[in-house]
C-alpha cells in the first residue's frame, strides 16, 4: 500500500507542476486597456493593446531608465479580434495576459456595425473579468488607447478611474462586461454603453485627455446614436444609477439663486400598467439631498429654502428625465430603461401573447408619468442658510 | 459494516454530496430550459426530493446493517439482486464521471486549458482512489469540513456580487407557470438522485441510527438551501439570458464577482473552497460502484475491483467531459431521467418487495450484512 501511495504522489509531484500551462510572470505582457476597431464595409479588425512596462510603469526607471514610457502600445490586424490578437505576437516580446485588463473601447464604426465579436471573444476569454469597463469611442479607438492620459503612470488606470469616479459629475453611466452581456442578452431591454472622448482644453498645453461623458445607445448589438451628458443623466436616473450626484437648481427665491444640492441614495421605481392595447410607465424617483453651495447671500429661513430647492430640484429631475427619454424613446426608439422588462414583470401573459413581438413597434407610443420626490434633509455644516449680517456704510 | 460514521458525519456528508455540481452546472441546464424560473424549479425539485430521501431512510432503517445491495438480494433473490447491483455499480460509475468533471471542467475552462483532459481526469481519480483505499469512512468524516468551506463559497460569493444584484432580473417569479417549473424540476434529480443512492449505500455506516430520518429531512433542507442561493444569486447578477450561455454557470458567476477592488479576481478562491464538498462527492460515488461491482462479481478484495475500476473511471471521465457539449447534453438527457427513475422506482420497489414479503410472512429484515 505504502508503494502505491508513494508511487501516487511521485506521479502527481509530476503532473501537478503544471507544465502545460506554465507561464512565468517577466514573459507576460499584462494588458492594461485595448481598443478594437473596424472600418465600415472592412472585414478587418484593428486590435490596439496598451501594455505596462513593469521597470517603467512602477515609477523606479530601472534598467531601461527615468524616461521611458510606463506602457507599450501595438497595434495589429486580423479576420477576427483573435486572429488580431495573434498578429500582435509578430512584435510584441511577451505573451498577451488579458487579467489584468481595465478597460475595452470599442471603435464608433465597430459598434454601429455589430459590437457581437468584442462581447463573444472577451466573454469567452477565460483570462479576462466580467467587471472590466466597456466604453464606446467617439471615433476610432486606438487613438484613445494611444493617449497619454490622466495622472496615473499607466493611461489604462487612469481611464478605469473615470469610471469609478463617474458618479461624481454624473454624466455618464458605467458599463462593465457583465452589465454589458447582461443588457445585450436581455430581450427586455437594450444596452446603453459608457461613452469617450478625447479632449484637449482639459489640459492646457499638454496631451489630449480622455474623458468619460455621454453614453452610446444600442439596438440589440448595434449602436443606432449617442445621448449628450444632459441626456444621460436622464436617464441615469431611471436606470438608478444617480447615487451620489449633485444637482444644480437655479432661480430659487427672489434673488434667483444657483444652488448645488448634493442627492443621496436616488431610487427609481418603473412600473407598468397595462390596462388597453398600450400599457403606460410610471417612474417613481426619490431621492434625499443636502444644500452644498449657494450663489449669493439669501434673506429666506433654512425651512423655506429647502422648499425652494426641493420643489426646484424636482423639476431639474424631471427635465432631465423628459430630456433623456425623449432621445431615446421617440427619436432612437430603443429601450434602454427597460420598459418592456417592467410591462413583461405586469402582465406576463399578456406579453407572450400580445407584447413580445411588437414591443418595438409599442415602446415609442407608451406613455410615461414622472414622478419626483426630493427630501432636502440640511443645508450641510450650516444652521442658516449664508446671508449678511453686517450693515453697509450708510446705515 | 466494519466502517463507522457518526450521526453528525452523516448529517453533513449530504449537503456536500448534493452542492457541487447543483449550483453551476444544474443550475444551468435548467436555465436553458426555462430562464429566470431556474431557482423555484429547483426549489420545487429539492421538495420532491426530501421526500424521496426520507422515504429511502425508512427503507433503510428495515436493514439497519445492510447496504441496498444486500437488502435487494433479500428481498428480491439473488438474482435480480445482482442485477440490481450491477445496475447500480453503473449508475455510481457515471456518477463518479460526472462528479469528476465538475471539478476536471472548472480547471481546464478556467485554470489549465493547455493541459490535456485526460491529465486532469487521470490525477482527480488517481487522488479519488486514494481516498477510496484510505476508507470512504475517512472521507466522509471531513465533510464538515466540506460544509463549512461550501458556506464560505456562499458567503464570500455574496458579498462578492451583491452590489450587482437586481431582483429585478428575478421577476415575474414562475414566469413560465407551475407546471413548466415542476415538469423541469426533475434536472434537480441529477443532484439529489446521488444522495438518495448514497443513502442507501452509506446507511449501515452510522453508528447510532436513532433519529436518522429527522437528520436526513434537516440536512437535505439544509443542502437545499446552500445549493438554492447560488440560482437565485445567478439570475440576479448574471441574469437568465447570460446563464444559459455558459457551461460552468457557477464560475462566471465568481468570474462577476469582486471581493473589494484589492480582490478583484475569486474564481480560485472558489475552487479551493468549493472542491472539498466535491471530493467527498466523488469518493462516495466511486466506493459506491465499487462495492456495487464487487457484490456482482462476487469479489472479496475491495482494492482489487478498486484498481480495476480506476483506469475505467479516467477513461469514461474523459470520454464523458472532452466534449462539454455533449457532457451537458448528456445531463440534460438521459441522465436526469435515469436519476429520477432509479431515486423513484428503486425505494418504490423495495417498498412494495418488503409489502408483499411480509403478507406473505418471511421476515427479512434485522439480519446482519455481509460487512
Amino acid at each position: 500500500m505504502k508503494k502505491i501511495t508513494a508511487l501516487a504522489l511521485v506521479f502527481n509531484m509530476i503532473f501537478l507542476t503544471g507544465c502545460w500551462d506554465s507561464r512565468e510572470i517577466n514573459e507576460l505582457g499584462l494588458v492594461m486597456a485595448v481598443g478594437v476597431d473596424k472600418k465600415k464595409g472592412s472585414g478587418i479588425y484593428t486590435v490596439t493593446a496598451q501594455i505596462a512596462k513593469p521597470s517603467s510603469a512602477s515609477g523606479q526607471g530601472g534598467k531601461s531608465g527615468g524616461g521611458d514610457q510606463p506602457v507599450w502600445v501595438g497595434s495589429a490586424e486580423g479576420k477576427t479580434i483573435f486572429e488580431a490578437i495573434r498578429n500582435l505576437a509578430k512584435f510584441s516580446s511577451r505573451r498577451i495576459m488579458w487579467a489584468h485588463n481595465n478597460i475595452i473601447i470599442i471603435g464608433e464604426s465597430l459598434a454601429e456595425e455589430d459590437i457581437t465579436p468584442v462581447v463573444d471573444f472577451f466573454t469567452e476569454n477565460p483570462e479576462l473579468r466580467m467587471k472590466t469597463w466597456v466604453a464606446i469611442a467617439h471615433g476610432d479607438a486606438k487613438p484613445f488607447i494611444a493617449a497619454k492620459t490622466g495622472m496615473e503612470n499607466i493611461p489604462g488606470i487612469s481611464m478605469a478611474e473615470l469610471f469609478r469616479y463617474h458618479q461624481l459629475p454624473a454624466e455618464s453611466v458605467a458599463t462593465d462586461m457583465l452589465n454589458l452581456f447582461r443588457d445585450y442578452k436581455s430581450e427586455t431591454i437594450q444596452p446603453l454603453v459608457s461613452a469617450l472622448t478625447l479632449k484637449t482644453e482639459n489640459s492646457p498645453g499638454g496631451s489630449n485627455q480622455v474623458e468619460l461623458e455621454g453614453a452610446a445607445v444600442f439596438q440589440g448589438a448595434k449602436l443606432v446614436g449617442w445621448v449628450s451628458p444632459e441626456e444621460t443623466r436622464g436617464l441615469a436616473w431611471v436606470r438608478n444609477e444617480m447615487k451620489n450626484a449633485i444637482i444644480v437648481t437655479s432661480g430659487v427665491g427672489k434673488e434667483k439663486q444657483n444652488l448645488s444640492v448634493e442627492l443621496k441614495g436616488a431610487r427609481a421605481k418603473v412600473a407598468a400598467q397595462v390596462t388597453g392595447e398600450i400599457p403606460s410607465i410610471t417612474i417613481d424617483v426619490t431621492a434625499k439631498g443636502d444644500i452644498s453651495e449657494i450663489d449669493s447671500p439669501t434673506d429666506m429661513a433654512m425651512s423655506e429654502l429647502k422648499a425652494k430647492v426641493e420643489e426646484e430640484s424636482v423639476h431639474v429631475i424631471k427635465r432631465e428625465i423628459k430630456l433623456g427619454l425623449e432621445k431615446v424613446q421617440k427619436q432612437y426608439k430603443c429601450d434602454v430603461l427597460g420598459f418592456g422588462r417592467a410591462v413583461h414583470i405586469a402582465n406576463k401573459d399578456l406579453w407572450y401573447k400580445n407584447m413580445a413581438d411588437k414591443w418595438e413597434d409599442v415602446y415609442p407610443q407608451v406613455p410615461v408619468i414622472i414622478n419626483v420626490s426630493v427630501n432636502i434633509e440640511s443645508g450641510a455644516l450650516f444652521q442658516e442658510p449664508t446671508n449678511i449680517e453686517k450693515k453697509s456704510g450708510k446705515d | 459494516m466494519k466502517e463507522k460514521i457518526d450521526r453528525l458525519q452523516f448529517f453533513f456528508m449530504i449537503p456536500s454530496i448534493l452542492f457541487g455540481k447543483a449550483i453551476g452546472i444544474t443550475a444551468g441546464v435548467i436555465a436553458r430550459k426555462i430562464g429566470a424560473d431556474v431557482w423555484t424549479s429547483m426549489a420545487i425539485g429539492f421538495a420532491f426530493g426530501i421526500i424521496i430521501a426520507l422515504f429511502m431512510v425508512y427503507i433503510c432503517s428495515k436493514f439497519p446493517d445492510k447496504t441496498m445491495v444486500e437488502y435487494s438480494e433479500d428481498i428480491f433473490g439473488k438474482w435480480i439482486g445482482k442485477f440490481i447491483s450491477l445496475v447500480l455499480g453503473v449508475y455510481f460509475a457515471y456518477a463518479f464521471a460526472i462528479s469528476s468533471n465538475v471539478i476536471t471542467l472548472h480547471l481546464k475552462e478556467y485554470f489549465l486549458t493547455q493541459t490535456p483532459y485526460i491529465i486532469l481526469c487521470l490525477i482527480y481519480v488517481v487522488l479519488c482512489t486514494y481516498g477510496v483505499i484510505s476508507g470512504v469512512e475517512v472521507v466522509i468524516r471531513f465533510s464538515f469540513f466540506g460544509f463549512f468551506m461550501l458556506w464560505l463559497i456562499n458567503i464570500t460569493m455574496i458579498l462578492g456580487t451583491v452590489q450587482d444584484f437586481k431582483f429585478v432580473n428575478l421577476e415575474p417569479i414562475l414566469d413560465k407557470g407551475i407546471k413548466t417549473n415542476i415538469i423541469n424540476s426533475i434536472y434537480t434529480f441529477s443532484d439529489i438522485g446521488m444522495v438518495i443512492m448514497a443513502l442507501g449505500m452509506v446507511y449501515p455506516m452510522v453508528s447510532k441510527k436513532k433519529g436518522l430520518k429527522a437528520i436526513t429531512v434537516s440536512a437535505m433542507i439544509v443542502g437545499a438551501i446552500s445549493v438554492l442561493i447560488w440560482p437565485f444569486f445567478e439570475v440576479g447578477v448574471l441574469g437568465a439570458d447570460v446563464m444559459k450561455q455558459f457551461v460552468v454557470v457557477c464560475m462566471q458567476q465568481v468570474r462577476s464577482a469582486q471581493l473589494t477592488r484589492y480582490l478583484p479576481r475569486y474564481e480560485l478562491i472558489m475552487v479551493t473552497f468549493f472542491v472539498w464538498s466535491m471530493f467527498v462527492q466523488s469518493v462516495v460515488m466511486f466506493w459506491s460502484s465499487s462495492y456495487c461491482f464487487k457484490s456482482t462479481l462476487g469479489l472479496k478484495k475491495d482494492r482489487l475491483i478498486v484498481l480495476i475500476l480506476t483506469p475505467l473511471l479516467v477513461l469514461l471521465t474523459n470520454q464523458l467531459g472532452k466534449d462539454h457539449n455533449n457532457y451537458i447534453n448528456f445531463l440534460a438527457f438521459p441522465w436526469s431521467q435515469i436519476s429520477i427513475g432509479l431515486s423513484i422506482v428503486l425505494p418504490l420497489m423495495f417498498f412494495m418487495g418488503l409489502f408483499v414479503r411480509k403478507s406473505l410472512g418471511r421476515n427479512i429484515g434485522n439480519t446482519k450484512g455481509r460487512q
